[in-house]
């Protein structure tokens, strides 16, 4: 509904209100004492634009009894659409809401000055929706929550609503006053969902805003002296540098596609201008009688396409990237929204991590949002510990600060407990089995990341139990064959682990056998454990986030290895899928049983990247974002990075082989992720439309429910079957 | 020989995890070791080009696979077409050296070569750099009574070496060489004729020639 303009004056002082919400609260502290109920107001100063629509907060107790009741009733106005068209307008004009620097409190801004809205939706039962004004000076104004259960006009619309059936807004989201709210604002100014951040809205953004999907303002170095936004031309430059990319990108995805239809290439993806071009007949002329200039323009596109991997390499990977690989992956299939969606972010800082969440540590938007911006960016390495407990499940994401210290403390117990079984049992350590157990654990501990300046070995005068112990001494004094009572020094025998934090990994695997009792220690467990040891550096948290880790891993290590053949009979359904010229290729150098994958699959890609690289691309897989294997699609990404060479070079199954195994530490993270991304949402998409097809046809296409299944964000689970008598740990 | 293309050996080392597959192969191609080699997974090679006898040149392909008994039974591809399998176990540990039996037995069934009787292997036990306190009690009459009652009796050539010293891994693998190209010239005689019979009657031969090579 546009706004009618208003004729009646009303003076200077005043405003008159547009839409008001009762029962919005602050909460500047923890405490509910301390919450201050107010309206959330917009209102219409004399003469002013919709721009100049004031966006306040006013604090209740601070409003004089005859304009509280105005406030009431213009909050029960506006239950139905049309109620204010029937109020005389006079009855709706206060005195104008003013920014209380006492209280610190109140606050007004009119529209133009805001340049974004955090919209978090309420948690049924846990905490509020609220929303969040961040201005175009960078600032964030008072967070403001809102009561539904308490504001008279929320409930009775709830009530209208539940009568209609329309518990949810059409956006399929659960109706709360923030929804509401947004709604009308967004009758009186433009509002464009960030694409970065879904959560937050851009008000009236300009162009660059749009470009740089920038969810908060930078804050301003200097802050300026209230005044409307200064205009901004739009970046002339930028432009041009965008056009240019364009054009190079689509020379580029030439070079991928062979030679001799390069001009054939010209004609169906390139731009207009490219295209009237080569159209001309002179150029055409060249095109069809001379091989040459076809050779001539393949080398120049190949040169382009270095040319640009050069440039990505210098600036990360850009937007420019992600549709070069898009259109190498046939970017027609996907729609521009989705692309715009994949790409890499930031990683999530600390300040951010901890924006997530409320006073009493809990999370204020969703777990899904969370995953998202962890899928998309990774986190920083300072919060990865905090971040992977939740990732992993050993946190559930909707704990507070206490209910974490509650579980970790228990688990610390639990594990302890779970120790002194095999501590404590002198008859198991003297069998066979646990003998042999040790000897495999402890032979690939001290095989493990030994680069890593945590895992290098300490001087023998180092006593274990000191460094860094979050072990109770009594368990550490009496756990059996303490290694630092060991006379050899020889610091590469297997039975002699001189590090403490190798010991501490020996111990958790370990005690892990206890946890797990039918799996056993199998090559590859010690790769896992690390990095989670690494990172949280503390024993107990280590087992029980491993434990987790090892609900989905476990299928990697049973004894028949049939989760390690139905993940590869996957990825090669999977292939022949999406890239059917690659696996006929393969199929010629008989490497369809894809046993290159092995390794990669196993050790979710430990050995093929560098160790910062393993932690960022293991904390994508864990949100399960997309699917439960997306770590599939990341192999597909390997494999579509490079099927251009295989394809060319590679002939037999040993050469296929060698060339994958040596792209190990050679990969570009980032670029493989955006890549498996894409190759996920073509996927999807391509499953959708086989799905749609089928429909209409009495001749269908099977989707094999392996593939099927790699829609799902369900973990798949595998568990060992119990050990039979008399059979070792190989 | 002279005049055909450069022949391509292919040797497979298998043995419990942690004897030193990866050390070998690296000391014998690149003249190596490092104490930050990390337990295989999967399986990869190596190519070295050495000469023969002082005129055969060959390329030997060494595959390295993975110690884990569980891990055999996935991928075995790299088997085919083997023409020496090296079985190695760990001077310090007797379990290893108690399992190359079973190594044998797995090759055997994996790889489906055409003469499983006299198929070439050599044994190795890596690791002798280390104190002589810490080896295996009376190893030869163990390693003797391996051979003799699990590894059917046969001579096969024995080394011990170590690959973090490189002593012996030079020698080791020129005899793995050389029995992988009388292998090799095998196979070639079987793809040239097809007769079984036929095939019967060149095993039998080449069962002395085996005998010739244990050194």
């Amino acid at each position: 509904m546009a706004p009618k303009p208003r004729k009646k004056s009303i003076l200077s002082d005043q405003v008159e209100l547009v839409y008001a919400k009762s029962k919005c609260y602050l909460h500047p502290t923890s405490s509910k004492i301390d919450n201050v109920a107010g309206y959330l107001t917009i209102s219409r100063g004399p003469n002013a634009t919709n721009n100049d629509l004031l966006v306040s907060f006013t604090i209740e107790s601070t409003l004089k009894p005859e304009e509280l009741k105005i406030y009431q009733q213009a909050d029960l106005d506006d239950i139905k659409p049309d109620a204010s068209k029937n109020t005389p307008e006079n009855q709706r004009v206060v005195s104008k809401p003013h920014t209380s620097v006492l209280l610190g409190s109140n606050f007004s801004i009119p529209i133009s000055f805001i340049y974004s809205i955090q919209v978090r939706s309420p948690s049924m039962g846990m905490w509020y929706g609220s929303i969040v004004v961040n201005t175009q000076d960078g600032e964030k104004l008072p967070i403001v929550f809102f009561h539904d259960d308490e504001s008279p006009s929320t409930r009775a619309r709830q009530k209208v609503r539940n009568q209609n059936f329309e518990t949810f807004s059409e956006s399929g989201e659960l109706f709360w006053g923030g929804v509401e709210f947004m709604q009308v604002l967004g009758d009186y100014c433009h509002l464009v969902k960030s694409t970065i951040e879904p959560s937050v809205y851009l008000v009236n953004p300009v162009t660059d805003d749009l470009r740089n999907f920038a969810p908060f303002k930078e804050k301003a170095k200097t802050p300026k002296p209230k005044a409307s936004p200064p205009f901004q031309l739009p970046d002339v430059n930028k432009f041009i540098a965008t056009a240019k990319w364009k054009v190079l990108e689509t020379v580029a995805t030439f070079s991928a596609k062979t030679k001799n239809q390069v001009i054939d290439l010209v004609e169906e993806h390139a731009p207009l201008p490219i295209r009237q071009l080569v159209n001309k007949p002179e150029v055409q002329k060249i095109g069809n009688e001379f091989e040459g200039a076809r050779v001539y323009l393949a080398k120049w596109a190949a040169q382009v396409k270095e040319e640009a991997e050069e440039s990505q390499k210098r600036f990360q990977v850009n937007d420019e990237m992600y549709s070069i690989i898009n259109k190498e992956l046939g970017g027609e299939i996907l729609t521009d929204q989705e692309i715009s969606k994949t790409g890499r972010r930031e990683e999530i800082s600390k300040s951010e991590w901890e924006s997530f969440f409320d006073f009493s540590g809990r999370l204020r938007i969703t777990a899904s949002e969370v995953k998202d911006r962890i899928f998309h960016g990774g986190v920083s390495p300072n919060i990865r510990g905090t971040v992977w407990l939740f990732l992993l499940g050993v946190y559930p994401w909707d704990s507070s600060s206490e209910d974490r210290e509650v579980i970790r403390r228990s688990l610390s117990t639990q594990y302890d407990e779970l120790k002194l079984k095999w501590v404590n049992d002198e008859e198991k350590r003297a069998s066979e089995f646990w003998k042999d157990q040790k000897h495999r654990i402890e032979k690939d501990i001290n095989r493990t990341d030994r680069n890593l300046p945590l895992f290098k070995n300490k001087k023998r005068n180092v006593s274990i139990s000191a460094i860094g112990s979050n072990v109770p001494p009594v368990v550490r004094e009496s756990s059996p064959e303490t290694p630092d009572e060991d006379e050899n020094d020889d610091e590469f025998d297997v039975s002699n682990i001189t590090n403490p934090h190798l010991y501490k990994m020996r111990e958790i695997l370990l005690t892990f056998n206890e946890y797990n009792e039918n799996l056993g220690y199998v090559q590859g467990m010690t790769d896992l454990l690390s990095p989670l040891y690494v990172i949280l550096q503390d024993e107990s948290l280590a087992f029980w986030s491993f434990t987790k880790f090892m609900d989905r891993m476990e299928r990697n290590f049973v004894r028949d290895q049939s989760g390690m053949k139905k993940q590869m009979l996957t990825l090669n359904q999977l292939v022949l899928f999406m890239l059917p010229n690659l696996f006929k290729h393969l199929e010629k150098c008989e490497s369809t049983d894809l046993f290159f994958f092995f390794r990669m699959l196993l050790v979710w890609f430990k050995r093929e990247f560098e160790w910062d690289d393993v932690l960022r691309l293991w904390e994508v897989l864990f949100t399960d974002y997309y699917s439960s294997q997306h770590h599939l699609f990341f192999a597909l990404s390997v494999l579509s990075d490079n099927e251009r060479i295989i394809t060319q070079n590679l002939r037999r199954f040993d050469e296929v082989l060698k060339y994958m195994n040596d792209l190990s530490m050679r990969m570009n993270l980032n670029k493989l992720l955006v890549r498996s991304e894409l190759l996920f949402l073509r996927f999807r998409r391509m499953i959708d439309i086989i799905d749609r097809e089928n429909n209409s046809k009495s001749d269908k296409n099977e989707i094999s429910p392996d593939l099927r299944q790699l829609l799902s964000r369900e973990l798949v689970i595998q568990k060992e079957v119990e050990r039979p008598e008399g059979v070792g740990g190989g | 020989m002279s005049g055909r293309k450069k022949t391509l050996l292919k040797v497979i080392i298998l043995g419990d995890s942690g004897v030193g597959k990866t050390s070998l192969m690296q000391q014998f191609v690149n003249n190596k070791f490092s104490h930050q080699y990390k337990a295989t997974i999967g399986a990869d090679f190596l190519t070295k080009d050495i000469t023969i006898d002082g005129n055969k040149q060959v390329t030997l392909q060494i595959w390295d696979t993975a110690g884990q008994e569980r891990f055999q039974s996935l991928g075995v591809a790299f088997y085919r077409g083997a023409d020496c399998c090296v079985l190695c176990y760990d001077v310090t540990n007797e379990k290893s050296l108690n399992n190359l039996s079973s190594w044998k037995d797995e090759f055997l069934v994996q790889s489906n070569v055409s003469n499983p009787q006299d198929f070439p292997f050599i044994i190795i036990g890596n690791k002798i750099d280390v104190d002589e306190n810490k080896k295996i009690s009376s190893l030869s009459k163990k390693l003797n009574n391996i051979t003799n009652n699990q590894l059917g009796g046969l001579n096969y050539p024995v080394f011990e070496t170590s690959a973090k010293d490189a002593i012996n891994v030079e020698s080791a693998f020129e005899v793995v060489a050389k029995m992988a190209l009388q292998q090799e010239e095998l196979n070639d005689a079987n793809g040239n004729d097809v007769s079984d019979d036929y095939n019967d009657a060149i095993n039998i031969h080449l069962e002395g020639d085996s005998g010739n090579c244990a050194c």
